[in-house]
Formats: C-alpha cells, structure tokens, sequence
C-alpha cells in the first residue's frame, strides 16, 4: 500500500496520507496554511491513515489549480514534519531560550520581590538590583569620542538615561 | 574623626552635591589601605566617599579599622545597598563599633529621589535603615536642607524615627558644587528655613531622637552618629558656608557643641 496516494477529480484534489509518516498535528498545521487559498476537508481515510482533499477558494479555479495546491500543500506538509522534529529534539534548549527571554523583559528583581527573598549569607555580596552601579555607569549618556564617532552608525542606540529631573516636586522656593 | 576618602563615586546623582561632578568618573580601584594602617587606637573614623558602600572592600576595610582599634567606624552612606538584608549582616559583622550616617533627602518618593537622580532609592534607603537597626547597627539619618525639602523637615523626621534612625542631622544645602551651579532653586533662605526647622527639632526631641543641626549636636552624644561633610569642591569666591541658627532660638535645649 503507498504511504501518499494523491487523486484526482474534476476541480478538486485528494491527498492520503499515512500517520506514521505525517503526524496528526503536521497535517493541522499544513492544512492551516492553505485556509485562505483553498477550501479544505480533512477525513479518516482507513486505519492510521488520513485523506485531505482540497479544492481553489477563487471563482473559477480549475482541476490544475487544485493539482497545483496539493503539491504546494505536499511541500508544506513535509517542511511541518521536519519542524515539528525540531521541537521535539530541542525542546529544553528552546524553553531555556525563551525562559531566559522572558524574565529578560520582566527585568530585576524590584525590591519587593527582594523582600520575598530568603537570601542568605553566601549571596550578601550579590547586587540583583544593580544598586552598587556608580549613577554615571547606571545612568549617564554615553559621550562618543571621536574615534568612535565613525563606529557610532553601526553600533545599537544607547540605553536611555533617566532623565535628570529639572524641577522638585514641591520646588516651591523661596522668594 | 580620621576622615578616610574614597573618592567621589557614588550611585546616586544629588542636585545639591556639593563634590559636584569633578570626581564622579575617578576610576574604582581605590585602596586605602594606607589611611586605615595610620588609625590609632581609640580613635574615631569615618569612610567617606562619593558612597562607601559601591567599594566591594568596604566590609574588610571596616573590619581593619576595627583591628586597628578604632573607637568608632562612622559610615556615610545612602544606606541603598543595606536594602539587601544580608549585606547589612556583613556590614554589622564587620565591627560591633560600626555607626551609620545614612542620608535621607525627603519624607515621600517624589521628594527624596527628586534631590538623588535615582528611582527607587526611597524605598531602598528606609529599607536600608530598617535592616540596619534589625542587624544592630546604629545610624543617624542626615538630611540637606533645599528649598525643595526645607518645608516639610519634620515629616522627614518621622520617617526617620519609624525607620529605626536614633538621630537625625539637619545639614545646610552648601553652595558649592552642583549647588552652587543651581543655587537659587536648591540653597533656601536660612530665614525662611529657621521655623520649620524648629518644629522638625521639636518634633525630633518628642520622639525622642537626637539632632544635630549644622555642626551642633543635642544630646552631644547624637553627634557621634555623623561623619560630617567630607570631601567638597572649593567654595565660590564671596561664598561663606550656610549656618542654619537653631539652638538657643528653638525649642532646643540651648544647644551644646559637638565634642
């Protein structure tokens, strides 16, 4: 029995697949990209095996436009398989990734989660907050030099300083 | 008091800095080994920066003095980094004779971080109190009177008093450094200061704190909490230092000089 059997009839296509070679989710994940372009009917075709048959959304769409999607949606069904291993294969290494993206955006500790903290003498030197910073590592504008100035272009834009502020809160004065 | 300078780096950005930014990129390698091996037994010292604590050495350094015998270790900080619980432990583990002159700006978050540059440092510098007086640390609190501040001195005595502060010292805004670049909206007029400052000294003594205002001490002992000024730029030509007239007019006790 061949594992993909594509037919043919009138203006659709119909495609057979084995699960063994193409899992349920890659079929899914196939068949979603095709939503726009093409009317999609996903049905048991027999033990382990799946039939997708699919035909042109566009008025007037012909047996060869149906001819052509089903290999379009052959290749896409094979670049799903092939990813989905990936994942599969480098799912810790892609969750470190983005844990470590994660509480990248979600920036320090703020001093409150330091309180929740039970940190003990061994982390006494430690600086989550970044407190031991000078204001001029922590905050100042970077002033380029001129040897620099030509490397400036290539270079991602500095971090924003906190803005010096200008004016108290209750600079109510004295005059 | 053996003044050990540590230069002028420091994590916060004070509009009225009287070091002003001359010395603010002084590289960090600082080794005052020397200062602490001239201390004599008995006799008092005071690290003094810039601010003390962004030194990874500070620790060690305050347990030589100690070894050397000093009578008392004066720390003047902002007291941010003793936020982190664990670092007051070392600091107080360092020497039983370590005191801390903790500078505390304003008695709101607006109000104090406005004078220091620095988000956050607020609740860094009352939590630093707080982890100070739970390790066994003492510490006063000094507080630059500006014109931004000059109004509300018995609010901030308050929060130093809730914050674990045995004193508090009422410092005037120097015109020097950055100061003196922005005088007429951080150097308040010492007349318009003086009532406030009475209320704050009489609110200060009910509660039961000491003070310290300019270099006179009420208990004199409140005075053994603060290191002083330190290190400042040269006073402006024609520029005398600010006195701020309290004792002796105020509800005070007629004022002793500081021993």
């Amino acid at each position: 029995m061949d594992e993909t059997k594509t037919m043919f009839d009138d203006r659709w296509a119909a495609i057979e697949l084995d699960e063994d070679l193409y899992s349920r989710d890659a079929v899914y994940g196939a068949a979603y990209v095709f939503l726009e372009r093409c009317y999609l009917f996903l049905e048991r075709a027999g033990d382990q095996r799946i039939r997708v048959r699919l035909r042109g959304r566009a008025a007037g769409s012909t047996g060869e436009d149906a001819r052509a999607l089903a290999g379009e949606l052959g290749n896409e069904l094979l670049a799903q398989a092939w990813r989905r291993r990936i994942a599969v294969d480098r799912r810790a290494f892609i969750e470190t990734i983005a844990a470590r993206a994660l509480a990248g955006a979600a920036g320090p500790p703020g001093l409150d989660d330091l309180l929740a903290m039970d940190i003990g003498d061994e982390t006494a030197f430690e600086d989550p907050l970044g407190i031991a910073m000078s204001w001029e590592e922590k905050y100042a504008k970077k002033k380029p030099d001129r040897a620099g100035a030509e490397e400036k272009a290539a270079d991602p834009a500095p971090e924003a300083p906190a803005a010096k502020p200008e004016a108290g809160p209750k600079d109510e004065g004295g005059g | 008091m053996r003044a050990i300078l540590l230069g002028m780096r420091c994590n916060n950005a004070c509009v009225f800095c009287a070091q002003g930014d001359g010395d603010a990129r002084a590289p960090a390698e600082v080794d005052p080994a020397g200062a602490i091996a001239a201390v004599e037994p008995g006799e008092s010292v005071a690290f003094q920066g810039g601010e003390p604590t962004i030194f990874a050495g500070l620790a060690a350094w305050i347990r030589a003095a100690d070894a050397r015998g000093a009578a008392r270790i004066v720390v003047q900080t902002n007291g941010r980094r003793l936020a982190y619980r664990a670092y007051a432990r070392a600091l107080g583990e360092a020497s039983e004779r370590l005191v801390l002159d903790v500078s505390l700006h304003g008695s709101t978050a607006p109000m104090h971080e406005y004078h220091t540059g620095v988000p956050g440092s607020f609740a860094q510098t009352v939590q630093g109190l707080r982890n100070a007086r739970a390790e066994g640390i003492r510490a006063g609190v000094t507080t630059v009177v500006t014109r931004s501040s000059f109004r509300h001195l018995a609010e901030i005595v308050r929060v130093a008093h809730a914050a674990g502060a045995l004193a508090i010292h009422f410092a005037p805004a120097e015109p020097s450094g950055r100061a003196a670049t922005n005088r007429p909206r951080i150097v308040p007029e010492a007349e318009m200061v003086l009532p406030h400052l009475q209320r704050a000294v009489a609110e200060a003594q009910r509660l039961g704190l000491g003070v310290q205002v300019g270099d006179r001490a009420t208990p004199s002992s409140a005075g053994e909490l603060f290191a002083g000024i330190g290190a400042v730029e040269p006073l402006p030509a024609g520029k005398a230092r600010v006195s701020l007239p309290v004792f002796g007019r105020g509800p005070g006790d007629g004022g002793r000089e500081q021993e």
